[in-house]
């Protein structure tokens, strides 16, 4: 069984490029390119994630619009934001509207199917227990949870918790902090750390941005958080409590 | 050049207003003779409108000024000069005005009666008058070796000597008084009948109050009006007296005296009696220039104007006098408090001059210094070509000066206070003036910050109001919205461009990616490597542009934290192992991976001040990381392959300075090198403006093929700002490469 992608794009090329790339790994592709047709398509056949433009034709926040309908309806559908806005407060706010992921344009269409399938399979774990579907292989797997201190943390649903609570991390925010935890005292430098959020283009100052935001969220829950430490000129470290 | 402010230069400009006092004093002495000159011109008039007016008002001006009078009595005539104070009457002649010429004498050349023709004799007398308003004063000093008095049981006055006095009453009628020598004392005195021997009563005659009916009184003998005292002097005896000038006819006033020497038996008759005229005139009696009534009212209304005022006759009597209230004169004079010289009106060229009948005479008398002291001006008054008389005005040239001097101090203190409240209201205008340019440049200058941003649009100082200074705000609040509205658009380019090459970037991104995952084959066609690489520099490009747009604000929300720059630059500067050199830091307890390759290389400039101790900053280690990292890739993008790129650190008591040099291509030669301050470098010629250098999408040296937005060092400088430190680019002494310094305070 494939999994069905919906795509909301109003660049038919980048629209197209978009469908061509998930229909060889595999996925069955719809798209759409305006806000009306893609609420009809979406809750219509619904699908197994929806990938979504921010700007769709003359409306600015047409995909915003999109993810905010669904969610209300209490979907439960993975959504990931494709966008040229790169501004951190479009990130925030789509993150904040219930999406799963925010990628920001140019991006790799190789990077960008390995990342849908590391969803699904999250998803998929989430909604049943501690099984999850790998759309390459249709094969199982299981990973322990890693506990230090204080944090928790599941791999397989990409869930992590701090004292006992929650961090409403992002996805490429938990493969950093599940990178750098594992490294442990010796550290991790910035090109792995570059590696392991599944981008094409990142620097060494996206990163620490990244960090900056795993920090904050860290810092929310409770005391304050001090285990990423900074290697300058080379990566983070985890330093135990 | 020397500041000048506002305030100075309205202070100076102020100061020259005190010049027009000044300027006034330097004219004093042309104002005192324009005064002078005035005021001669005005006794002129003066002089002449009197004498103008005394022709056309009275009718018998010849009758007053006694013009028709025989000449042979008037050789005779007897001269009272007015005095400005009364006489004692004490027989005492001291308090009498001083006179150029001695009193008239009379001596046996006007006897009238000689008992004894041949033999000796020196009864004589000499005649004093003087006259002010109210009376005639008379001092007569008789020689007489043989006093006479009369005794008590004497009834007639004759039998001792006596003065007989004969004069025409205000109503034309004579009358004789006779003064006997009677006692050193009060003079007695008594009217008498035509043949001297007893005292008489007479009649006058007067108007009752309000009726014309004429009325006869009778006046008794002894209530001859007259006031005075008999005094014995060595020579003989003294008399001094006054008589009311209302008894006297002031038409033709006519007295006489004869002075009756008794020496033995009075039944013989007097020894001597000498007159005042020869004996060929004894039936007259001597004219004496009494003050015309009529005259006097002329004058009198100007006798608070001048010093003095005369009308003389043309035989030099006075015929009316007038002369300043003493009170008023003191309080006139109190700027030069001095006794004027007394009146010789009469023997002055002046009045010569003007009863020749020359017009307009006048004369300024010089006074023993070689100053003007009096103004003196005669106007004769003419009638048929005849001059009956002079007009004479007198005035202290002190007392004009004075006049013209207070008026002047006046006009002085009015002008002196004028320009103090036109001093106080400049300054007042001048520091209103310079407050609000103040203000305006105290908000213009808060309007941007120190890095050129504007933080506000609106100036409100002298913003309402309708002048110069509220156009000036106004239009600097205008330029300022427009200087916004433009940084804001050039500020939105990054963010724009970075929106506007997304799409089409990534439309080439996922086309070629699907093209070389149809066509596996095509992954080693240069052409397809070169459109992959191009499309990751555009890329890279983008993701610039993304985090220089972001950054400004995301370091505005960030808290500095106190670390360790050494702590933190001995870690960063090891991840850099094998690109750069670099000295030991300032702490040697550090372990250094490159401090034997630095120390080969002589490059070591560290200052060991602090060895040892941390050096504490406020700050954000992936920000210097991040700012480290701008500048060094900017350096290792600009160093040739045959250069090198080496990092030095000092460290002095407060502060800390990382310096990134390299052997690249020099800055442009420039000032103003310092992202913090202007100053510190200024005298550096080799210095690269950093309002060019660290501005967004600037590159002010070329590097071949590399791409250089611009953004590492706009980036690298936001960075300083947000940890307060000085970021200055600058070319090397020697012109072989650049340094870049970075700059901490230390706390």
């Amino acid at each position: 069984m494939s999994y069905r992608i919906v795509i909301v794009e109003d660049d038919l090329d980048q629209q197209q490029n978009y469908a061509d790339a998930l229909q060889r790994k595999g996925f069955e592709t719809r798209c759409f390119s305006s806000v009306d047709e893609a609420l009809d398509g979406i809750l219509n056949n619904r699908p197994d994630l929806v990938l979504l433009d921010v700007v769709l034709g003359d409306d600015q926040d047409g995909g915003f619009t999109i993810c905010r309908k669904l969610l209300d309806r209490g979907e439960d559908i993975p959504i990931i934001f494709l966008s040229d806005r790169s501004d951190e407060i479009d990130q925030v706010f789509g993150l904040r509207l219930g999406a799963w992921d925010y990628q920001t344009k140019p991006i790799s269409l190789a990077l960008l199917a390995e990342r849908i399938k590391s969803l699904l399979r999250i998803h998929q774990a989430r909604s049943a227990g501690s099984s999850f579907k790998n759309s390459d292989d249709n094969t199982h797997t299981s990973q322990a949870n890693d506990t230090r201190s204080d944090l928790t943390i599941d791999e397989e649903k990409s869930f992590a918790a701090w004292h006992g609570k929650t961090l409403p991390l992002t996805l490429t925010e938990f493969r950093l902090l599940t990178a750098i935890m594992k490294a442990g005292p010796e550290g991790i430098d910035y090109s792995s750390l570059c590696e392991s959020t599944m981008q094409r283009m990142v620097t060494n100052g996206t990163i620490n941005s990244h960090i900056k935001n795993i920090r904050k969220k860290f810092n929310v829950l409770g005391p304050a958080f001090q285990s990423i430490r900074n290697k300058p000129g080379f990566g983070y470290r985890w330093e135990q409590s | 050049m020397p500041r000048f402010g506002i305030k100075t230069q309205i202070t100076l400009l102020s100061l020259g207003l005190l010049s027009i006092p000044l300027v006034s004093i330097s004219y004093w002495d042309d104002i005192q003779t324009t005064a002078l000159t005035a005021q001669t011109r005005i006794q002129e008039i003066e002089a002449k409108a009197i004498a103008t007016s005394l022709l056309a008002t009275q009718q018998n001006i010849r009758e007053l000024l006694a013009a028709n009078e025989d000449s042979e009595l008037q050789k005779h005539a007897l001269s009272a000069p007015s005095i400005k104070q009364p006489i004692r009457m004490d027989g005492l002649f001291g308090d009498w005005p001083k006179r150029n010429n001695p009193p008239p004498r009379f001596n046996l050349d006007h006897s009238v009666w000689l008992a004894l023709p041949d033999a000796p004799n020196e009864t004589a007398f000499s005649l004093r008058l003087a006259q002010t308003s109210q009376h005639l004063y008379v001092a007569i000093d008789v020689r007489d070796n043989k006093l006479v008095y009369r005794k008590d049981s004497h009834l007639r006055l004759d039998y001792n000597d006596h003065i007989q006095l004969t004069y025409n009453d205000e109503s034309g009628v004579l009358r004789r008084i006779i003064l006997p020598a009677e006692q050193e004392g009060s003079l007695a005195s008594y009217y008498t009948d035509s043949y001297w021997q007893y005292g008489q009563d007479i009649e006058v005659s007067s108007f009752a109050k309000g009726k014309n009916d004429k009325t006869n009184n009778t006046v008794a003998s002894h209530k001859t009006g007259l006031q005075g005292y008999w005094h014995k002097t060595s020579e003989g005896y003294a008399v001094e007296f006054r008589i009311p000038t209302a008894q006297l006819d002031t038409v033709q006033p006519q007295i006489h005296f004869s002075i009756v020497d008794i020496d033995d038996n009075p039944a013989y008759g007097p020894q001597a009696i000498v007159a005042s005229l020869p004996k060929n005139l004894e039936d007259k009696l001597n004219p004496v220039a009494l003050h015309a009534r009529e005259l006097q009212r002329v004058i009198d209304q100007l006798k608070n104007t001048y010093a003095r005022l005369w009308i003389y006759d043309s035989r030099g009597r006075e015929w009316a006098f007038a002369e300043r209230h003493s009170e008023i004169q003191a309080l006139q004079d109190e700027y030069k408090p001095q006794e004027e010289s007394p009146p010789t009106t009469f023997d002055s060229q002046c009045v010569k001059d003007a009863l020749l009948g020359k017009i307009q005479p006048l004369q300024h008398i010089d006074g023993s210094d070689g100053k003007l002291k009096r103004l003196l001006v005669c106007y004769p008054i003419i009638e048929a070509g005849e001059t009956l008389g002079v007009v004479v005005i007198d005035e202290s040239a002190d007392h004009v000066l004075a006049q013209e001097e207070a008026r002047v101090s006046v006009i002085a203190k009015k002008v002196g206070g004028a320009i103090i409240l036109l001093l106080f209201v400049l300054f007042t205008y001048a520091f209103t003036l310079v407050r609000r340019i103040a203000q305006l440049s105290q908000e213009a200058e808060k309007s941007i910050d120190t890095h050129g941003r504007i933080e506000r649009t609106t100036i409100n100082a002298s913003r309402h109001f309708p002048d110069e200074i509220g156009d000036l705000s106004r239009n600097i609040s205008t330029l300022l919205e427009k200087q916004h509205t433009y940084m804001s658009f050039l500020e939105r380019i990054p963010q724009t461009l970075r929106h506007e090459i997304s799409n089409p970037l990534n439309k080439l991104r996922t086309s070629l990616e699907n093209l070389l995952d149809q066509k596996p084959e095509l992954t080693k066609d240069p052409y397809i490597r070169k459109l992959d690489t191009g499309i990751d520099q555009i890329s890279n490009i983008t993701l610039q542009l993304t985090e220089a747009a972001s950054l400004e604000s995301a370091i505005q929300e960030e808290q500095l934290v106190k670390l360790d720059l050494i702590e933190f630059l001995h870690d960063y500067l090891s991840a850099w192992d094998g690109q750069i050199e670099y000295a030991p830091l300032p702490n040697s307890s550090l372990p250094n991976a490159s401090q034997s390759n630095a120390s080969q290389s002589n490059t070591s400039k560290s200052n060991t001040t602090g060895a040892n101790t941390p050096a504490l900053i406020l700050g954000d280690s992936s920000r210097l990381e991040q700012l480290f990292d701008k500048l060094l890739d900017n350096a290792l993008g600009f160093c040739p392959e045959s250069g090198k790129v080496e990092v030095h650190v000092e460290r002095q008591a407060n502060r800390m300075r990382v310096m990134i040099e390299n052997d690249g291509p020099l800055l442009p030669t420039r000032s103003t090198p310092s992202t913090r301050s202007t100053s510190e470098n200024s005298s550096e010629n080799t210095t690269a403006s950093s309002t060019e250098l660290f501005s967004p999408m600037v590159s002010t040296r070329s590097s071949g093929s590399s791409v250089h937005l611009g953004l590492g060092l706009h980036i690298a400088k936001l960075i300083s700002d947000q940890h307060q430190a000085i970021l200055i680019g600058k070319n090397r002494a020697d012109g072989s490469g650049v340094i870049f310094s970075v700059e901490f305070d230390l706390i």
